[in-house]
């Protein structure tokens, strides 16, 4: 079975068979899109929430909102479509000890993330989110199934 | 371009690192009541953001981070990173055996110990370049590499898809403590450096 | 008697500082976390003197000694901090401390410039 780690700013598909991993999330969301009909997956570690917060946008995999159509349409050409696709995600915590009463940089990720994909109009069906604990995400592409893990806890099923 | 590093340009950030590591580690060394402890060469890359965990060894491993950034001539970020087990060893040895866990005072030692230990590093930088450096307030974490090191480049909103990398490791004989000490500087910072340094080289009185 | 305000962001060291300065006979007037604390117990308890960390949150050493100088033009501060870079040396002496302990400093350093500014 193939194993694809997807890193940060990056993204993964695959087809039919084989885990999408992407290892500590921390402030950073986990996207994984699902088209069981196809069994097409995609799997996302985006970084920032919105692209047009910046100048250099020559990576769209680092951004929610750029992420998720790149994502949409790597997956489109080995057969999934998009009405079919339903989203699972993951992170968004805050990791480090900052109280200065601003709105958290994971929860701005999530906020980005979800936007993006009521833009794309993909349900999102599942998710587990923000906390002070980075998480790892295996996503099985043969069922759909994304395993939650985080430090010293037990795992999650999404 | 993005990720060009001429070669002079990695010479000078590994004497960077070099004085840096070097005056962090007495510091260190202090704290730890003299321990002896061995610095590795410092290691400049110019990595991806995606890379930049795997830089760290393994990035699976469950670390203490401390972030601090650095304003003032110049924007950097220094990072320093810790193995739970190292992290434990000098929060005992700084509190004289009072902290053993890595609770909120555990934390808050291993915090005070980042700072000093950047702080180290970061005035060597300021006495050779006469820049005054001024870090903000550290930020501690427990957790995953991958998820410290994502969570600080998010925290720094990362515009760059490329970083230059000063990475400086350490560890004592005696005591297995080990860990690494890292600097990146923002974007514009490496230009404003190589300058000061060219220029200070070309004129003694250059350094103020 | 009032004693020593301790201020500190980390409350390692603000323990550490307490340790150190009770077991050599000194009462401690109180603990601050920042800049803004420092002030605002400097006015309450009127300490005998001010150990002041630079880099906090909310308000850093340097701002707080000079509005403490303001409070009192006869503050007695001693900083403690990590930043021993000469150009913040210099900013905290021209702001009206005392001295400058560079951490990690040795306990009888703190303890002989604490004893230095209260007899001065």
């Amino acid at each position: 079975m193939s194993l694809v780690r997807v890193r940060i700013a990056d993204y993964g598909v695959l087809r039919e068979t084989g885990l999408l991993v992407t290892i500590g999330l921390g402030s950073c969301v986990g996207i994984a899109l699902y088209d069981a009909v196809a069994k097409v997956g995609g799997l996302s570690h985006i970084l920032l929430a919105e692209s047009a917060d910046f100048t250099n946008r020559d990576s769209p995999a680092k951004f929610a909102d750029t992420a998720i159509p790149l994502l949409v349409g790597e997956m489109e050409k080995v057969g999934a479509k998009c009405g079919r696709m339903k989203a699972k995600i993951a992170g968004g915590s805050q990791l480090f000890n900052y109280n200065n009463g601003a709105e958290s940089i994971g929860s701005r990720n999530i906020h980005a993330v979800k936007k993006a994909l009521a833009s794309a109009g993909i349900p999102l069906v599942a998710s587990d989110l923000g906390g002070r604990l980075g998480r790892t995400m295996q996503f099985n592409v043969a069922d759909g199934r994304v395993l939650i893990t985080k430090v010293g806890q037990a795992p999650v099923e999404l | 371009m993005n990720c060009y590093l001429s070669e002079s340009g990695v010479d000078l950030l590994r004497e960077i690192g070099n004085i840096g590591i070097g005056n962090a580690v007495s510091s260190l060394s202090q704290l730890l009541n003299d321990q002896r402890i061995n610095i590795r060469m410092p290691e400049v890359t110019v990595v991806s953001l995606g890379e930049l965990p795997d830089q760290m060894e393994s990035p699976e491993k469950v670390v203490a981070g401390i972030y601090v950034e650095v304003g003032g001539s110049i924007d950097l970020h220094m990072i320093f990173l810790l193995p739970l087990e190292s992290a434990r060893s000098i929060t005992a040895s700084v509190s004289g055996g009072l902290v053993r866990e890595l609770d909120e005072m555990g934390l808050s030692a291993v915090m005070e110990v980042g700072n000093i230990v950047t702080a180290g590093y970061i005035n060597a930088f300021a006495g050779l370049t006469g820049f005054k450096l001024i870090p903000k307030p550290p930020a501690v974490a427990v957790d995953l590499t991958e998820a410290i090191l994502g969570s600080i480049l998010a925290e720094v909103q990362a515009a760059e898809d490329f970083v230059i990398l000063i990475k400086t490791g350490f560890e004592t004989g005696e005591s297995d403590i080990e860990g690494f000490l890292c600097m990146i500087p923002a974007r514009d910072s490496f230009e404003i450096v190589y300058k000061k340094l060219l220029e200070g080289a070309s004129d003694e009185s250059g350094a103020g | 008697m009032p004693g020593i305000l301790i201020t500190d962001d980390t409350a390692f060291m603000r323990m550490t500082l307490k340790n150190i300065l009770t077991k050599n006979g000194f009462d401690i007037a109180g603990e601050a976390a920042d800049g803004n604390e420092a002030i605002e117990m400097y006015k309450s308890t009127r300490p005998d003197l001010v150990t002041m960390d630079i880099t906090m949150p909310n308000l850093d050493g340097i701002t707080a000694i000079k509005e403490i100088m303001k409070v009192d033009p006869s503050a007695r501060i001693i900083v403690c901090s990590a930043m021993g870079q000469k150009a913040l040396v210099i900013d905290a002496l021209n702001a009206g401390a005392r001295d400058f302990v560079v951490k990690p400093f040795q306990p009888d350093r703190i303890v002989d410039a604490v004893k230095k500014a209260l007899t001065a």
